[in-house]
């Protein structure tokens, strides 16, 4: 249904002091990924590993630099203007924070209302009543600001502006990183309810393994800007095969004390973006180094029919 | 406290605002009557505002005066208004070359001192009510574009405008229904500190003689003949300067009081979050 064909992003940073300096910052590079419908892709990563930029890029928020992606067929990348604008119900993206996705000066009618109407859909009460419904919420919100709001009610009113258009596709970047614990689990469980009426595919992106193994049926982890290790989430648990998703995993939290002990915690920061070096991206962090990786360039391979790698020591340190 | 302040701006500018209106009712005498008989009188229950060195009688100037300073203001304003928004929103959401342009246009018309620009003009197009407002307008919406400019700067990256983009909306209303509204509050701000601005130019300009032509009245020239008979009649110069005065403090009041009006989170109601 979703198709991502090699894509890319560039960022072209200047600094004009003295001697002016043009450097390049690859936000995300050969990125190749299939979603079927009704699936749920899950996206994990540090802050700063490009999941969001992929997020935009794939809801057309941002023009990607090359590569393309096709949406049952159709090439979406090469969309503009009108036409894009009359094709755009079919992706929707749902943000982290959800006030800042509001417009302050919106009541949730005129919110809900928008969409509808400029996708030449009536708008009317009954419909708006509905989708409010469908998130949780009462219509007693329907007049109210965002700032009315409470957090969970306003990112169930962010979901319900998504669904408004009836869209094929929701991106969901860190949608309930913004939220209490208790209700996480609740936007979580909306989510997946929806997803399951409505027959969404849906990427769920976050930094958070545990949400994405909950809810995804296959996981892309990404690492500057590349994919490391894309696997069915059950596959990713059991058979990691990137020394960077086992740091991840290692990081979660256990709850048999004892056995908790943390075999290898990730040492420094993500590197730059900016002019990466050559060799493998996981290189400066990675216990597993070795000669070899600097002339390895991060190419994906399988290891099993679902499960592809982007290590070329996978085999030898399992 | 800070609200009370803001009411008293909001009264003294709808004062003004009447008084202006009701002029050619509540006028005790024709602002251009003559009677030399009449001249340089203090302050009294017949002349309120006392006489000038013609005989005319300051209070009725006075009214008629600020119809001048209130139309130069609120039409010279709206002008910057309108050019400036315009500009700046398109500099600011299009950026770029469109920004780049935009923005050096600005930069060449603020290098020019305003007031000398505007001497210049007045004086190849010849002083007269309707020249000032333009021209005054004309010059004043650079600073504005600037501002509207910053707002949407900040105001286009936020994720309420992707959401806006994501379900279709395009550049226009984008800008005019998503962004402004967001960006009304200081460009309100401005714009009433911009009136109280273009009321003092207009009255500077016109006492130098180069803005209202007499015998038409306006504050500026008010004070500047009261200024030839200060030695005689001190008090007909207090009256023009106190009513600059008091319109550019009200608008400055108002100003203020509007931008907390015009923030939503700050009013009160049921505020949960």
């Amino acid at each position: 249904m979703l198709e991502i064909k090699n894509l890319g992003k560039d960022y072209t940073t200047k600094h004009n002091g003295i001697i002016k300096t043009k450097n390049l910052l690859v936000a995300v590079d050969h990125i190749s990924l299939k979603l079927e419908k009704n699936k749920t892709l899950g996206l994990v990563g540090e802050s700063g590993c490009g999941k969001s930029t992929l997020g935009r890029l794939i809801c057309r928020l941002e023009e990607p630099s090359r590569g393309g992606i096709y949406l049952d067929g159709q090439a979406i990348h090469e969309l503009k203007g009108a036409s894009l604008r009359r094709i755009r119900w079919k992706f929707q993206p749902v943000f982290q924070d959800p006030y800042g996705s509001l417009n302050p000066r919106f009541t949730v009618y005129r919110t809900l209302e928008e969409p509808l109407r400029l996708h030449e859909k009536p708008g009317s009460k009954d419909e708006i009543h509905n989708l409010l419904e469908m998130v949780g919420l009462g219509s007693e919100v329907m007049e109210r600001y965002p700032h009315q709001l409470s957090g969970g009610q306003r990112q169930r009113l962010g979901l319900a502006r998504a669904l408004a258009v009836g869209p094929e596709l929701i991106v969901a970047d860190e949608p309930v990183s913004s939220l209490d614990v208790s209700i996480q689990a609740q936007i979580i469980n909306l989510f997946l309810e929806l997803q399951a009426r409505l027959h969404l595919s849906m990427i769920f992106i976050s930094h958070d393994l545990r949400v994405v193994g909950h809810l995804a049926d296959e996981v892309a982890v990404m690492y500057l800007g590349r994919i490391m290790e894309l696997a069915p989430a059950e596959e990713l648990f059991n058979n990691t095969g990137h020394p960077y998703t086992q740091a991840l995993l290692e990081a979660l939290p256990k709850l048999e004390p004892g056995r908790g002990r943390l075999r290898s915690i990730l040492k420094g920061e993500l590197p730059s973006p900016v002019n990466p070096a050559p060799g493998c991206r996981f290189y400066s962090r990675c216990k597993y180094r070795r000669q070899v990786c600097l002339d390895y360039e991060n190419e994906l391979f399988s290891i099993d029919a679902n499960h592809t790698v982007a290590c070329c020591r996978s085999k030898e340190i399992k | 406290m800070c609200k009370r302040i803001a009411v008293l701006g909001a009264v003294l500018v709808i004062i003004l605002i009447l008084l202006s209106l009701a002029a050619p009712v509540i006028a005790p005498y024709a602002p251009d009557k003559q009677d030399l008989s009449q001249k340089l009188l203090p302050p009294s229950v017949s002349h309120w505002m006392g006489t000038d060195q013609l005989g005319r009688d300051v209070l009725s100037r006075m009214l008629y005066g600020g119809r001048v300073s209130l139309s130069v203001g609120f039409v010279a304003v709206g002008i910057s208004l309108f050019i400036g928004v315009l500009m700046g929103a398109l500099a600011g959401y299009f950026g770029g070359w469109v920004d780049q342009l935009i923005m050096r246009t600005v930069d060449i018309v603020l290098c020019i001192p305003t007031l000398f620009l505007i001497l210049m003009l007045i004086v190849f197009l010849g002083p007269s009510l309707f020249n000032i407002m333009v021209i005054i307008g004309l010059t004043g919406w650079t600073e504005l574009s600037r501002l509207v400019r910053a707002e949407f700067l900040t105001l286009k990256q936020r994720d309420y405008v992707s959401v806006a983009r994501a379900v279709g909306a395009s550049n226009g209303r984008i800008i005019f229904i998503h962004i402004l509204p967001n960006a009304l509050a200081p460009i309100f701000i401005s714009a009433t500190f911009g009136i109280a601005g273009a009321i003092l130019l207009e009255s500077g300009l016109s006492f130098l003689g180069l803005g209202v032509k007499p015998p038409m009245a306006s504050w500026g020239n008010i004070l500047t003949s009261s200024t030839e008979c200060m030695r005689e009649a001190w008090w007909l110069t207090l009256a023009p300067g106190m009513a600059i005065f008091i319109t550019v403090l009200g608008y400055n009041l108002l100003g203020d009081g509007l931008r907390d009006a015009m923030d939503p989170r700050l009013s009160g109601g049921d505020n949960r979050a």
